[in-house]
């Protein structure tokens, strides 16, 4: 085993965006105190979470057992949730030994990012001209209004309508600019793409939220999904688990699923049809990595935009659009 | 604000409202200063020196506020809400409070169409719609030209939310889903800008530059608030009272006195108040004052003949006369006096409009030469605001304005080029009128011939209006002048194909 190994933990539900505090998960052995972390990430394709030891911290001593502890925190602000408010209950202790190999390296996100292949995505699925596109004769919505103000056709676009732009739709006009939890047990705030931040990106979850995408969310295959809390189950749940889920997420964030099926390109055109469980994934690791452009360097955004180091909306800066 | 509101209708302050706790800007307390519960709107607007459509978005706020009225009694029953104690964001169904002032621009049979949406919903957009390109951003947003920042912000949030189209997912919205798109656009656009200190400076110049142009169009045509503002300042002449007719013969020799005595009294009374109307051009607070209590011992006036009511109705109408005159020369120093203060502070179109008015109340010769010479540096300092005001709109990708303005702008300097050139681009641009983005691109290439980018521009709008053989003539002299443009290289090519 790697001994500065990267940690993923995976739940049975999206986790709370405020959760992943460090407090939540401790590693221990019998001669060692708790470890020093980097911050954990929350991963809301792969419902994970992920961390590393600290810069500072002790790699692991080889050929030693070592125990994960997780567990919620007394501490509101570190609470450990999913993200419709279900808490984690009890104590979980996962048991790990180490191996002998000293030398073997790692990253935090083991598999490369293509820029490229987010941006051809976002094209493919969701850059028609009916859609988050240009409007191709310039009259009724000009060549930079695409829909609701959102165009994912080029990095250009991407990076004027999408990065750090409040998503319209989950702001609160009484609180401009505030991060917090809506009533519908969604965080508010979010902006379109957080750079460094998919489980604060809300196009993300609108995508999420799309049904139809038939493959288990886990990248070993079919996981158990249990049933969600009792006072936050639907009415009448889906059978399917990951159909089931992704209605529980839909019940929480506001909208349509995306992408919509009904705008086809063109007369006779199917529809861009679901995204695909591999496509989400580029995504995610796309805008974890900052959701850099696919050709060259971008330009910088509307002067004074600006995210904090948690990929939230500076409330003083921030400019809007939405869809997904 | 009501839809019957004109310049003759006379605001009132709501009784019993706390005029120092209304959460208010300077310009809505500059005009309740002036609200006497007499001068109308007009004369009110004349006063301030406000355009009228600012009126009508201080009087639809202070309306909202319940701190004016207008008509015989508040339509409201209960007493006015008490203000905040601290500034709270506005609530979220924010509405744009202008176009509730305006006429209607849409056809009812368009509200029938069958989709899910509430019709008071339905009726919202439709009015937003239809007045879209006629709202400046602090309009649309249903905010004051002040603002702070998060105001802008909280309105903002407030409406692009209620025009969110995703917000209806799953419904049919027909038409209204189009419509809601490019109102939910303006309102992106009005917030970039406005939420922004840089963009919302530059925007806020436009408007000023607008506004100027918008007073200058209102003094070319020949509008003239002060003139009715000064009608209504000064009170028609009431009609002098008939002769009260002689009382009949006492048919009961027993009936009280003081029965006569009291009807001579109050006609007498009623002369004095239509006197003091007529003077002082108010009649509620003479109603006001008691009447005097009748005196028994004195004896009952003799009613006046018809010769004596004649009499005082000449004299009365003389003094009126004599009024207005003092009014007109009064009036006509105070313009000029005010004229004299905008030429201090440079502002040549209120110097110009206040010397075109003294004029009207006194026809001096030097007073005309001035006027003249400040009228003619009145407009050329237009044409450069227009210009100014043009370019802000071409930059934001608004063709029809920028057409319009550069149009004006070319009005006070018939002979630059290239604003010419400008306006056939921009017309060209607003694609409507081709006809004429030709005649100013034919009079730009007319007054510089060697310059290509003016060639360009008229071969470019004679290839939209399906002109290919001028098209190619026109790029192939283009080409000529400047044989390494690209552009000329392409466009020329264009024509080439379509002429052949």
């Amino acid at each position: 085993m790697n001994l500065r190994p990267l940690f993923v933990v995976q739940f049975d539900r999206i986790m709370a965006l405020s959760s992943g505090a460090r407090t939540n998960f401790k590693i221990t052995s019998g001669t060692s105190g708790n470890l020093e972390f980097i911050q954990p990430r929350v991963d809301p394709v792969e419902r994970t979470v992920v961390f590393a030891l600290g810069p500072g911290a002790d790699p692991l001593q080889p050929n030693t057992e070592y125990r994960l502890i997780i567990e919620d925190s007394k501490r509101a602000a570190d609470r450990l949730a999913a993200f419709d408010g279900a808490p984690f209950e009890g104590r979980e202790v996962i048991r790990f030994t180490t191996g002998t190999d000293p030398t073997a390296q790692t990253s935090n996100d083991p598999q490369a990012v293509d820029a490229c292949a987010a941006v051809r995505a976002l094209q493919a699925k969701c850059s028609g001209a009916a859609c988050h596109g240009f409007d191709p004769t310039g009259r009724t919505r000009g060549p930079t209004a695409p829909a609701m103000g959102l165009s994912l056709v080029s990095d250009d676009a991407i990076d004027k309508t999408a990065k750090n732009r409040a998503a319209v739709l989950v702001q609160l006009a009484s609180e401009p600019g505030g991060t917090g939890e809506a009533s519908t047990k969604f965080p508010y705030g979010l902006p379109l793409i957080a750079p460094g931040a998919s489980s604060r990106s809300f196009l993300l979850y609108k995508i999420l939220i799309d049904s139809r995408r038939k493959a288990p969310l886990s990248p070993s295959g079919a996981v158990a999904i249990p049933p969600p809390h009792p006072d936050l189950a639907l009415e009448n749940p889906p059978a399917d688990p990951f159909v089931r889920m992704a209605a529980e997420l839909h019940a929480r964030v506001p909208g349509a699923p995306m992408p919509h099926d009904e705008l086809a390109p063109e007369p006779g055109h199917p529809g861009y049809g679901p995204m695909l469980l591999d496509e989400v994934r580029i995504l995610r690791r796309w805008i974890d990595d900052g959701a850099r452009p696919c050709v060259g360097t971008m330009a910088g955004g509307d002067a004074g935009t600006d995210v904090g180091a948690d990929g939230s909306v500076d409330g003083a800066t921030d400019a809007a659009a939405d869809g997904g | 604000m009501t839809d019957s509101l004109d310049r003759s209708s006379v605001p009132k302050i709501a009784p019993g409202c706390d005029l120092t706790k209304l959460p208010i800007g300077p310009r809505e307390g500059f005009v309740l200063s002036r609200i006497d519960g007499v001068t109308s709107i007009g004369a009110i607007a004349a006063l301030c020196g406000f355009p009228y459509d600012e009126m009508e978005r201080v009087f639809a706020r202070l309306s909202e506020l319940r701190a004016t009225y207008f008509g015989e009694a508040p339509p409201w029953s209960v007493p006015p809400p008490p203000p905040p104690e601290s500034p709270k964001p506005p609530p979220v169904a924010h509405r744009p409070v202008v176009v509730r002032s305006r006429p209607r621009r849409w056809s009812p049979d368009e509200l029938d169409e069958p989709v899910e949406l509430e019709r008071e919903f339905k009726t919202r957009i439709l009015d937003v719609f239809g007045w879209l390109d006629d709202l400046d951003h602090y309009e649309l947003l249903g905010v004051s030209r002040d603002a702070e920042r998060k105001a802008i912000k909280s309105a903002y949030y407030g409406l692009a939310s209620t025009f969110h189209t995703d917000r209806h997912f799953g419904k049919n919205l027909g038409s209204f889903k189009s419509k809601m798109e490019v109102i939910f656009g303006r309102i992106t656009a009005a917030h970039d800008i406005l939420a922004n200190k840089a963009r919302r400076a530059e925007y806020d110049a436009y408007l000023l530059d607008r506004d100027r142009t918008k007073a200058f169009e209102r003094y070319v045509a020949g509008e003239d608030p002060y003139e009715q503002a000064f009608e209504a300042s000064i009170p028609e002449p009431t009609p002098v009272p008939k002769p009260v007719p002689e009382p009949p013969p006492a048919s009961e020799p027993d009936a009280p006195p003081i029965s006569t005595r009291s009807a001579a009294e109050e006609a007498r009374r009623s002369r004095r108040e239509a006197l003091a109307r007529r003077l002082v051009g108010s009649s509620s607070r003479l109603r006001t004052s008691p009447a005097p209590a009748p005196t028994p011992s004195v004896p009952a006036p003799t009613p006046p003949t018809a010769e004596q009511s004649q009499a005082a109705a000449d004299a009365l109408r003389r003094r009126y006369e004599d009024s207005k005159d003092n009014a007109r020369r009064s009036l006509a120093k105070n313009l000029v006096d005010a004229a004299n203060k905008s030429l201090g502070q440079n502002d040549l179109l209120s110097a110009a409009t206040n010397l075109r008015l003294a004029l009207n109340y006194d026809d001096d010769p030097a007073l005309r030469e001035q006027y003249e010479d400040v009228n003619r540096r009145a407009r050329d300092t237009m044409a450069e605001t227009y210009l100014k005001q043009a370019r802000y709109e071409e930059q934001d990708g608004k063709w029809a304005a920028a057409a319009n303005s550069y149009t004006k702008a070319h009005e006070g300097r018939p002979d630059d080029a290239l604003l010419c050139e400008r306006t056939a681009h921009a017309l060209r641009m607003e694609g409507r009128d081709l006809h004429k983005a030709a005649r100013f691109a034919e009079l730009a290439v007319q007054k510089s011939p060697s310059t290509a980018d003016f060639r360009v521009t008229l071969g470019a709008v004679y290839l939209d209006a399906g002109l290919f053989l001028r098209a190619r003539s026109e790029l192939e002299q283009a080409a000529k002048i400047d044989p390494n443009s690209t552009v000329i290289k392409d466009l020329l090519a264009r024509a080439r194909k379509m002429a052949s």
